[in-house]
Order: C-alpha cells, then sequence, then structure tokens
C-alpha cells in the first residue's frame, strides 16, 4: 500500500453505533426477548465464609410455577465458573467463600415466582472465621479461603542492589498508600437470554465483553459439543472489566441451564443490589513504598510491597498484581529496584478485571510518593518528575529499554496547557485570602505496558466481506461496549480499501459467524484488532486488486484506492462497485479472515526483569482543585489531560474516553468504595455506592493528544481505552496536597477524611 | 386494572397488575425499548420519560396511576426520519458511548431546552443530575446542550 | 421480595380512593395497608424488600389534596403536592425552598415526591422537614372523628397511626428562611442538612433552627440554640457561641454515607454559613 496521508483515519467521524442509541432503538439484551420467557434466580448465601450443610427446597418444589431447580448435582458438565483458573463453582458445593455466592437456581414461570421461590429456600450453614483482608489473610494461622495458600501470587522486581542504593542516597522515606474496592459498575447489569434454536442448538443472546470466554465456559459447564451452543453478544450498556470477569459467564450459564433442562427459553438477570455485591471489583491494594534519592533529587533506590486483596476467587488478580507491580515505581528511572506483589485470598467479594487492572493503584502510590520526596527535598512537583521521567534510552524498572519521549512531550504539553507556572502563584495569592477555600494544582505521570503483554496471548481476528453492492462486512469476537474501538475498526478498513466509512457496516459478535477474536479487554481493541482489521482489508483490497488491476491496465501494486474509486497512476479510475461487480463475475472470493498475534512478551519471574510489554502510552494529567477547609468538600475545576495514543484514528472517539475516563477517575478519587464488614457488602445500590454526577464533573477537562507512533499497534497506535482512569487518584490527591499541605494516603478523598485529615495536621 | 394513557401521541387502553410499573408497561407492553432498566428505586434515572410534560423516573410509577396521562419517550423525538436537534447534537460532539443512558439525557435535555432554554450551566448540570452515566459523557452531553440552545 | 430483587415488584394489591372519606374506611378496615401518594418511598421500598407491606391505599387521585393556597398568610400546601411544585410556587418567596431544589439529588424525583410523603417518613433523607419545622408547619390529619392538627414538631416524636391521613401542612411564609446541605453524588441520604428561619431587627426576634440529624436520623428543631439566639444581637462572638452549642445540641448517627462526628462538624458549620447569610 503506499504511503500517503491519511483520509479517514484521524478524521471526525460519528460511531457507527451513535444513531442506535439516539434513536434509543432496541439493541440490549433485555430488548431483544422474542417470547415470554422463563426466569432464573439464584439463591445467594447471606454469610461470608460458611460451610453449606443443607439446602431445604420443600416449601418450592411442589409450585406449579417452579419449573426447575437446579444445585451443583444438577450441572450436566462441569462446576467450574473461574474465568482463567478453575477455582470457582459456578453454584457452591460445600462451602461458601464470599456474601451472595450461589448456591441453587430458581428457575420459575416469570420475575415474581422465581424470586418469591427462592426466598422461601432454605440453606443450613455452618458459619467460618471470616478473614477480612490480606494482612490477617498472610498469617499462618488465618483461615483459609481455598484449599490453598491464602497468597496465590508472589510477583518479584529484582534490578541492581536496591540497599546499596538506600546506603547511597541523601533522603530515604517510606510511606504506605491504601485504595478500596469499588466496582467498574457498568450501568447495564449481567443479563443473558437463552432459548433453542430449533437445531438442537441452544442460543444465548448477552451483554459481555469477551465473547469466547462466556461460550468456551458456558460449553464447559453445560457439557455440549462445539456446535449445540451458540452466543451472540447484544449491545452491552457499559463494561469497564465486570463484563469481561466472571459474572457474565455466571448469568449466560443460568439461563442456559434453565434452558437447558426445560427446552424453553429463559432469561437471567441480576439485579442492581445484587450486581453490585457479586460482580468482580477493583482491587483493594496496601502499597508502602520506600524511596532513596540523591540531595539534588535522582532517584537511586525504591523497594515496594504491594499486598492485593483479590477476595474470595482469584479471577485475574494474579495478573493485577503483576502489572500494578510492573508499574509500582511509576514512570520514572530508577537503578535499584526490589518489589514484591502479593495476590492474597480473603473473604471479601472477588475482585478481577476493572479498567486500569492495577494501574490506578500503582499510580496512586508511585505519584504521592514522587510529591513527598519532592517536598523532603525541596523541589516542587515538577523539578522532580522532570529529573527521573523515562526518556528515550532510559530503562524502566525491569530494564527494558525505553525506545521514544512520549512521556516527555505529554508532560510538556500538560505543564503548558494548564499554565502550571501561572496558576502555581495565582492559587497562591488566592490561599492567603482568608476565605475558607484553598486551590491547588497537581500533576500525574504514568506509562501504561500494552496490551495484553504477559497477560495472555495478544491476537485477534476479524472477518470481512464484501457484498455484490459493494457493501462492507466487518464481524469480529471482540465487542463494542462504549469504547467506541469497534467504530476504529470500520476507520481502518475504510481506509484501507479507500471507502467512506458509511459503506462499512459492523455485525454482532457471534460464535456461529466468527472464531475466536481473544478477549476485549486491556484497551487492546484498536491496537491489535485493528492489525486484524487491517489484515482482513488488505486481503480484500489485494483481490479486488487483482481485478481492478486488469481492466485499468496497469500493475496492482500501483492503484490508489480512495473516495470510493480506484486510481491508476495515469489517472483513469473505476467505481469501487464497479469493480466488486467484477469480482463476483469472476468469482474471486471476496471475504477474507484477517489474524494478528503480537509478539510474545519475556521476562525472569524470579527478578522480573526482560521485557513484559511492547510498548506503552504514556500520560501526564494535571488536576486543579479547590478545597473547603471547613467541611474537606474537594471540587475538580479542571483537568489539562495529555496522552500519547500513538495514531489517533478516531479522535472524536477519543475525546468521550479521556473526559468519561477522566470523569471515572475523580470518582475514585474523591467518592467510591464498596465497604465490606467482616465480609459483608455494605452498600450494594447506587445512593450508598456514590458515582459522579453531572454536578462532580470538573468546569473542564482539556484533552490533549500526542501522537508519537508506536511499533505494534495498528497505523502505530496505542492502548487508550482504560488510560484516562489511570492518574486522576494521583493528580487529585496531589491537587489536595498542594491546597492544603496534607498528603492523604487512603482513597476516596471523601470529606470527612480531608478533614480529619486536616485536623490531624492541625494538631501536629 | 384498566389504565388508557397516550404514548408519543397515540391513545393505549390494557389492563396491567397493580405491581406493573410505568416502566414495565412502556418496555415490555407497548415496546419503547428506549425506557431502561437501571436499578428500580429511583437512583440512576435510566427509566425516566416525559409524563405530562415533566421528566420522571417510570420505575417509581404505578402503571395504573399513569391512567390518563400523556407520556412521552424517546422515540418521539425524532419525526417522519429527521432527527431532534439533541440527537443530532450528541452525534455530532460524540456524546454517545455505550449508549444506555442516551435516551434519559436526551428527555431531561429537551424538556430543559423547552421550558428554559436560557438555563446556565449549573442549571444544565442540575437537570442532570438525575441521570447517571458511568461513561462519563456529562461535558458531552453540556456541549451538545450548548450547541443547540445556541441556534 | 429477596433483598437483592428488582427488576419486577412483588406482588400488591391497590385499592384506589377518590376521596378522603373513602381513603379514611378503607384503612380502618385493615391494619395492614400501606399509603401510596407520589410512591417515590414504597415503589422503592417495595423493590428492595425494604417493606413487607402487600396492601395499598392509594391516595394519589385525590385532587383535593393536590391544592395549595394562602390562609391568613400562612401557606396551606396539600400532601399531595409534589416537591418540585412547592419549590416552583413558593422560591421565590422562601429562599429555602429555592435551595431546597437546587441541592436536590435527583430533580426527576422531586416531580414525583410529595410534601405529605416527606413528612410522614420522618426521616433526615426528607430535606422538607427541616425546612417546615422552622417555618412553624402544623399538619393537618383526617380521622374518622373528623379533622386533627398537630404541630410538625411534636409530630416528629409521636408515634406512628395509621388510623389518620395527613391532608394538608400549613406554615409560614418567611423571607428569611435559608437552608443549606451537603450530600453526595445522587445519593437521596444527605450528609447533613440545617434549616434557619430568623427574623432579626436590632436584636433577633425569632429563631428557628433544625437539622436533617438532630437524633439518629430524625430531623428535628434545636431549642437550645432557639433559646440561645432570642433577644440577642447577631454579632460574631453570638454566631461563635451559637455555631457551638448547636455542635454540642445534636447527636447524628454515622452510616455508610458519613460519621457521626463529621456530621456534627459539618452541621456546625453549615449553620454558621446560615447565620452569616441571615445577618446579611
Amino acid at each position: 500500500m503506499q504511503a500517503r496521508e491519511f483520509l479517514v483515519v484521524g478524521k471526525k467521524v460519528a460511531r457507527v453505533d451513535a444513531l442506535d442509541a439516539v434513536l434509543g432503538k432496541p439493541v440490549y439484551t433485555a430488548d431483544l426477548i422474542a417470547e415470554k420467557p422463563l426466569f432464573v434466580k439464584a439463591v445467594r448465601s447471606k454469610l461470608p465464609h460458611a460451610y453449606v450443610k443443607g439446602i431445604d427446597f420443600s416449601k418450592v418444589e411442589k409450585k406449579q410455577s417452579v419449573r426447575k431447580i437446579i444445585t451443583h448435582r444438577d450441572i450436566p458438565g462441569v462446576n467450574d465458573a473461574g474465568s482463567l483458573i478453575p477455582d470457582r463453582p459456578l453454584l457452591a458445593v460445600d462451602k461458601v467463600r464470599h456474601i451472595g455466592e450461589a448456591v441453587a437456581l430458581i428457575v420459575g414461570d416469570t420475575v415474581e415466582d422465581a424470586e418469591e421461590a427462592a426466598e422461601l429456600v432454605d440453606v443450613y450453614y455452618e458459619p467460618l472465621p471470616v478473614v477480612s483482608n490480606p494482612r490477617e489473610a498472610v498469617k499462618p494461622d488465618a483461615p483459609r479461603v481455598q484449599d490453598r495458600d491464602n497468597v496465590v501470587t508472589h510477583f518479584k522486581i529484582r534490578k541492581g542492589d536496591v540497599e546499596k542504593g538506600f546506603r547511597e542516597s541523601d533522603t530515604v522515606i517510606e510511606r504506605t498508600y491504601k485504595t478500596p474496592f469499588i466496582t467498574g459498575l457498568p450501568l447495564e447489569t449481567e443479563i443473558a437470554y437463552a432459548y433453542p434454536d430449533g437445531d438442537g442448538r441452544i442460543t444465548c443472546i448477552s451483554s459481555m465483553q469477551n465473547l469466547y470466554d462466556v461460550y468456551n465456559k458456558v460449553l464447559k459447564i453445560l457439557g455440549l459439543p462445539a456446535e449445540r451452543l451458540r452466543v451472540v453478544q447484544a449491545a452491552t450498556g457499559g463494561g469497564f472489566g465486570p463484563k469481561s470477569d466472571e459474572t457474565p459467564i455466571d448469568v449466560a450459564a443460568y439461563a442456559c441451564l434453565a434452558t437447558y433442562f426445560t427446552g424453553k427459553p429463559a432469561l437471567s438477570a441480576f439485579t442492581r443490589s445484587e450486581a453490585m455485591t457479586v460482580q468482580c471489583k477493583r482491587h483493594a491494594f496496601e502499597i508502602t513504598n520506600m524511596v532513596g534519592a540523591s540531595r539534588n533529587g535522582r532517584l537511586l533506590a525504591w523497594k515496594s510491597t504491594l499486598f492485593e486483596d483479590t477476595g474470595a476467587y482469584i479471577s485475574k488478580g494474579h495478573l493485577v498484581i503483576g502489572r500494578a507491580t510492573f508499574h509500582c515505581t511509576g514512570p520514572y528511572e530508577v537503578p535499584n529496584v526490589w518489589a514484591d506483589g502479593f495476590c492474597v485470598l480473603t473473604n471479601n467479594t472477588m475482585a478481577g478485571s476493572t479498567r486500569g487492572f492495577g494501574a490506578p493503584q500503582a499510580h496512586y502510590a508511585a505519584e504521592m510518593t514522587m510529591n513527598e520526596l519532592a517536598e523532603e527535598l525541596g523541589l516542587s512537583p515538577l523539578e522532580i518528575r522532570e529529573l527521573n521521567m523515562l526518556r528515550s534510552g532510559s530503562l524502566t524498572a525491569t530494564s527494558q529499554k525505553i525506545e521514544d519521549d512520549g512521556l516527555l512531550q505529554c508532560y510538556r504539553r500538560a505543564v503548558e496547557s494548564s499554565e502550571w507556572e501561572r496558576k502555581i502563584r495565582v492559587f497562591q495569592e488566592f490561599n492567603k485570602n482568608g476565605s475558607s477555600y484553598r486551590k491547588g494544582i497537581g500533576i500525574a505521570l504514568l506509562y501504561h505496558g500494552n496490551t495484553l503483554g504477559p497477560e495472555g496471548d495478544d491476537f485477534a481476528t476479524v472477518l470481512t466481506r464484501v457484498e455484490r453492492d459493494g457493501r462492507v462486512f466487518v464481524q469480529t469476537g471482540l465487542t463494542e461496549f462504549g469504547t467506541g474501538a469497534l467504530t476504529s475498526l470500520v476507520l481502518v478498513t475504510a481506509e484501507t480499501l479507500g471507502l467512506p466509512p458509511r459503506m462499512i457496516q459492523l455485525e454482532r459478535p457471534d460464535t456461529a459467524a466468527v472464531p475466536n477474536s481473544g478477549p476485549t479487554v486491556a484497551s487492546r481493541t484498536t491496537v491489535i484488532g485493528g492489525k486484524a482489521a487491517l489484515d482482513a482489508a488488505l486481503k480484500i483490497r489485494a483481490a479486488v486488486a487483482s481485478v481492478a488491476a486488469r481492466l485499468l491496465k496497469t500493475d496492482a501494486a500501483k492503484l490508489d484506492f480512495r473516495e470510493g474509486f480506484i486510481w491508476s497512476s495515469s489517472g483513469i479510475s473505476l467505481a469501487w462497485e464497479e469493480a466488486v461487480r467484477q469480482c463476483y463475475e469472476e468469482g474471486v472470493e471476496l471475504k477474507a479472515l484477517g489474524h494478528y498475534i503480537a509478539p510474545p512478551t519475556r521476562w525472569d519471574p524470579e527478578t522480573g526483569q526482560g521485557a513484559p510489554y511492547n510498548q506503552y502510552t504514556y500520560g501526564a494529567l494535571v488536576a486543579e482543585v479547590t478545597v473547603d477547609m471547613e467541611t474537606g468538600f474537594v471540587k475538580v475545576d479542571r483537568m489539562t489531560a495529555a496522552y500519547d495514543v500513538g495514531r489517533a484514528i478516531n479522535p472524536l472517539g477519543l475525546i468521550a474516553v479521556y473526559e468519561g475516563g477522566s470523569i471515572m477517575g475523580l470518582g475514585y478519587a474523591l467518592l467510591e468504595e464498596i465497604v465490606h464488614d467482616d465480609g459483608v457488602v455494605l452498600n450494594p445500590n447506587l445512593h450508598t455506592f456514590i458515582i459522579p454526577t453531572a454536578t462532580e464533573a470538573p468546569d473542564k477537562i482539556d484533552s490533549i493528544i500526542v501522537e508519537v507512533p508506536g511499533p505494534m499497534g495498528v497505523f502505530g497506535a496505542k492502548a487508550m481505552g482504560e488510560i484516562p482512569v489511570v492518574l486522576p487518584a494521583a493528580a487529585i490527591a496531589g491537587a489536595v496536597a498542594n491546597a492544603t499541605g496534607v498528603y492523604i494516603r487512603e482513597l476516596p478523598l471523601r470529606p470527612d477524611r480531608v478533614l480529619a485529615a486536616l485536623r490531624q495536621r492541625k494538631e501536629t | 386494572m384498566r389504565v388508557g394513557l397516550k404514548v408519543n401521541g397515540v391513545n393505549y387502553s390494557l389492563d396491567v397488575e397493580a405491581n406493573e410499573r410505568l416502566s414495565d408497561v412502556l418496555r415490555t407492553r407497548l415496546g419503547f425499548m428506549g425506557v431502561k432498566e437501571g436499578c428500580g428505586v429511583g437512583d440512576c434515572g435510566l427509566c425516566v420519560v416525559l409524563m405530562d410534560d415533566k421528566p420522571i423516573n417510570s420505575c417509581l410509577v404505578l402503571a395504573y396511576q399513569a391512567d390518563g396521562r400523556e407520556i412521552q419517550t424517546v422515540e418521539s423525538l425524532s419525526v417522519a426520519g429527521k432527527l431532534h436537534p439533541l440527537q443530532k447534537a450528541f452525534i455530532d460532539v460524540g456524546a454517545v458511548q455505550c449508549g444506555f443512558c442516551i435516551p434519559a439525557a436526551l428527555m431531561v435535555l429537551k424538556h430543559l431546552l423547552d421550558t428554559n432554554p436560557s438555563a446556565s450551566s449549573e442549571e444544565v448540570r442540575h437537570a442532570l443530575r438525575s441521570v447517571l452515566c458511568r461513561c462519563g459523557s456529562y461535558l458531552r452531553f453540556l456541549e451538545a446542550f450548548e450547541a443547540v440552545r445556541k441556534r | 421480595m429477596m433483598e437483592l430483587g428488582y427488576l419486577r415488584l412483588p406482588r400488591i394489591q391497590v385499592h384506589v380512593a377518590k376521596t378522603v372519606e373513602e381513603a379514611l374506611k378503607l384503612l380502618e378496615q385493615d391494619g395492614e395497608q400501606g399509603i401510596l401518594a407520589g410512591g417515590t418511598y414504597t415503589v422503592s421500598a417495595l423493590a428492595e424488600g425494604k417493606t413487607k407491606l402487600r396492601k395499598f391505599v392509594d391516595i394519589s387521585r385525590i385532587r383535593e389534596l393536590a391544592k395549595l393556597r394562602e390562609e391568613n398568610g400562612k401557606a396551606v400546601v396539600g400532601a399531595l403536592v409534589t416537591h418540585a411544585e412547592l419549590s416552583k410556587l413558593l422560591g421565590h418567596r422562601i429562599p429555602a425552598l429555592k435551595t431546597f431544589w437546587k441541592t436536590y439529588s435527583a430533580p426527576t424525583v422531586a416531580n414525583l415526591a410529595t410534601v405529605g410523603g416527606s413528612v410522614m417518613l420522618r426521616k433526615s433523607s426528607e430535606d422538607l422537614i427541616s425546612i417546615l419545622l422552622v417555618l412553624d408547619a402544623e399538619l393537618r390529619f383526617q380521622t374518622s372523628d373528623g379533622e386533627s392538627r398537630v404541630k410538625l414538631c411534636d409530630f416528629m416524636v409521636e408515634k406512628a397511626s395509621s388510623k389518620k391521613l395527613l391532608t394538608a401542612v400549613s406554615f409560614e411564609q418567611s423571607g428569611s428562611c435559608y437552608f443549606e446541605k451537603l450530600w453526595l453524588g445522587v445519593s437521596r441520604i444527605p450528609i447533613v442538612s440545617v434549616a434557619l428561619n430568623v427574623r432579626v431587627e436590632q436584636r433577633v426576634e425569632l429563631a428557628r433552627v433544625a437539622v436533617s440529624h438532630k437524633d439518629g436520623n430524625i430531623p428535628n428543631r434545636v431549642y437550645a440554640v432557639e433559646r440561645f439566639l432570642e433577644g440577642r444581637v447577631l454579632d460574631d462572638s453570638t454566631v461563635e457561641k451559637a455555631v457551638h452549642q448547636l455542635s454540642q445540641s445534636i447527636n447524628p448517627l454515622s452510616d455508610i454515607i458519613a460519621p457521626a462526628w463529621y456530621r456534627r462538624e459539618a452541621a456546625a458549620v453549615l449553620f454558621k454559613r446560615l447565620l452569616k447569610q441571615a445577618a446579611g
């Protein structure tokens, strides 16, 4: 393909699914129920840790409206709903390990019937002692959550000689930071609709991120051969991690089991409080950073200990601890690093894949550490970062060499655009005015390894075909749930084939139509999926070119596909539709399966040294806050976000991701916490788990796109979907420290926590 | 219980159970799928429709209570295939992400546009407080409203 | 309905009353019935499994209860007047009602929630109660024996009775009635709110103060502070002392939204700001 300026990529386009959304089209799972379905309700444990001694169904067995009762004994295949590690049963066998764990399923004629019946099931428990935090769980005499050590993973980094580094440091500080459980909280809760499709096959329409995770697991649970199940992803109201994790497997299995046993359509859906109790959480972390630096601010040694609470089941905990540990020093060059990351089981609800995957926690701790270190040394937050940030030629904590200056560019753009220096002076003046308000500004930097890296096989497939009339259809196992990434695949295809985007249509992810394309996680859809889409489009293009070249009497290599036409170098053109029609006449196939797999990454598990990721996204976020010193309320006035996206395939789509992630991160910084009290979730609803509303959104979010193309992604693109949620907590906490002089080392910065910290500072 | 209600200009008459909510009837009985279920307790606003020209949470209204009322859902916004300016603005400013809150956000802003087009930024945010958007499109919504009320 | 339920409400039985008399008769017949007005509390309580009631008397169609009028300078607000209507109609006269609207967590709920429903809940989540308390609100109930009137401040500590129906609330239309609230996100559970009604000539002629979390999560007036303020000049020293007195006179509870100590401190801060607002 000739190099040329992009015609479609990087231009302002509407998302392909925006029209359906503004029209309120019925495209979500609950909208697609064709026949009155049975309803499947889970009977869930009311204790966080207990033996299940018996279940008494006598009050519901004889009810006409109850079609089937399912326990672990009834599962036709394997009772396993763990996503990567088979540690979690779909239905509890002899023990429940967290509050709300499912022990039985009731299939009823209606929602009311199923719910009334579930209420009447008596489960007999023998309570067990509850272990409610990692510090307790790692003790030798702690209750065992599973039949294994409570410490599931120990991730290590051993770079250089950290003791020597500390000895040589002029200043050493040690700080501990805590981050809470939260839920990614997709606004559409878990839901699945299953029905027998007449060919001895069960079709399941559901809301999910990972098409084949659900398909493969449900197949095993039902013990069915591959062709007897079909899973289709409907439009999904938000993913954020929970929809890529284990509860979508659960709800699909519930519905499919009901259809399996009754031969009838079945619906299963979680209520809001059910979802918020059992869907995976962002891992709670306790991170202790000990950092040594020379007098002039150069980092010499960094020691991190990370305790990750993964709840009762592992899910992705063994991988999240990896990402958090790899990034534990933040995007800075440190010659000597020692890190220990522990993934620990407790009787809290399961933590799993949640936007950021360990990066928000690690960066909050690292960036606060840098700010506190700067203060110790009498340096500004900018100076300490300028001295130490990763640049071209730097080595990361894993001794991977950084190849570009994307971070520096983001840093400079953010500092400049936020008018940092001027704001510092203005805020200093403001803070002298004697009012009860103080203003502050904070900065945080990130680097984020793309994409799956050590977390799995980073591959994707895309199936593209062209109809006789020239319309192009793109279908993949990668899913859309708000990121807009599938629009990027459309743009890549349109660019390659020289067509306007409206000629490219997406079809639903459907296991009957497409092969496994890997999970839709790790912000890899554009980066990796885009390569597969490019591969498919190039194959189609080659097929069309072979026919067009002959018609235009030129070499295929000299053809230019642009604006719906195919041009020869002498200026003669052929309409795309014409070329396609000719292909059909000649029997040239216009269907291609594009494929891409990222180079495998390697590192030494004993030392954490190596190249765990193929490329890095960089970022800098500046946050400006006003703190009400009398109430502890923190208002975020403005955020300036500069991210190195590699290549902006869909800039308009990026704005939404920038702003949306910033606001979600603001929630993590100031408002959100899922509270467990001895394993019991106290706030599984939206009036006690607080997320940002339009009022909390900042006055302005300045979204700055930096493009330093990376080596791996399509057209140089880098992972972006998760990125904007990683830094807000760090930048906001830094701004609060700037405003008040107080470093608050635990999230969220709720008013009472801020006020208590201010009081404490006054007293000391 | 018998209920007669007008939805998007059309009169409907049907028998409802006491425990059917307006949101249930609009969705499952009358097919207006733009009305979403997000919490059932009036926290998230995804079920917001206009009832007698006021935005309300349809999950908190029992269907029989809507007897004699006029309801407007997102399906009423585009007329003869032509998008309402707010719908077009939502597409143009990139306000749609997962799409689940869009119908509710549109109805809240349509009501504001019709009753208080010179609403301040604070008033627009206040109105939008009724709708939770986890994807965080609030500033996009503000920009869309600004764009439309300027015309 | 399990605690974890929401997609459909449990099966219920409803009788729609066309008049107050009919409503009372229905309530008389069966003590296990709830009252349905705006539904914002009842419907969500049913969805959350917070109520075991399954039979209801619906009063939302009794038109006379949705009226608002004036009587001897006082506002007489029917129990079915919504939160939105109240603030729209009287917000320009009573600043507290304007702030009440501005600080409403989810405005769409305000279009359904009724004044009567709020009062009957007697909980800190109902901002209106603090405002009505400082406006010396009086409740009008209809019983099978005729009308009975109770001061709102007395009603707050009365035992609940299902045999009477709240028909209207009357209160002073004070132009110097102010309200402040701290809350998070869209939560209907406030951190804390304070209402103040003062009349100041040279000295404080009238002082009414109410806090959402006066006792636990029950709103009420803070009489000690009212008594302190009345007769004094509203200078900085008085303000400081009154604010301190307030923080000592309330006993808020801790819950998932905020701890008790914070509510206590924040109430004092809000009260100080209200007093400054009133002093001009």
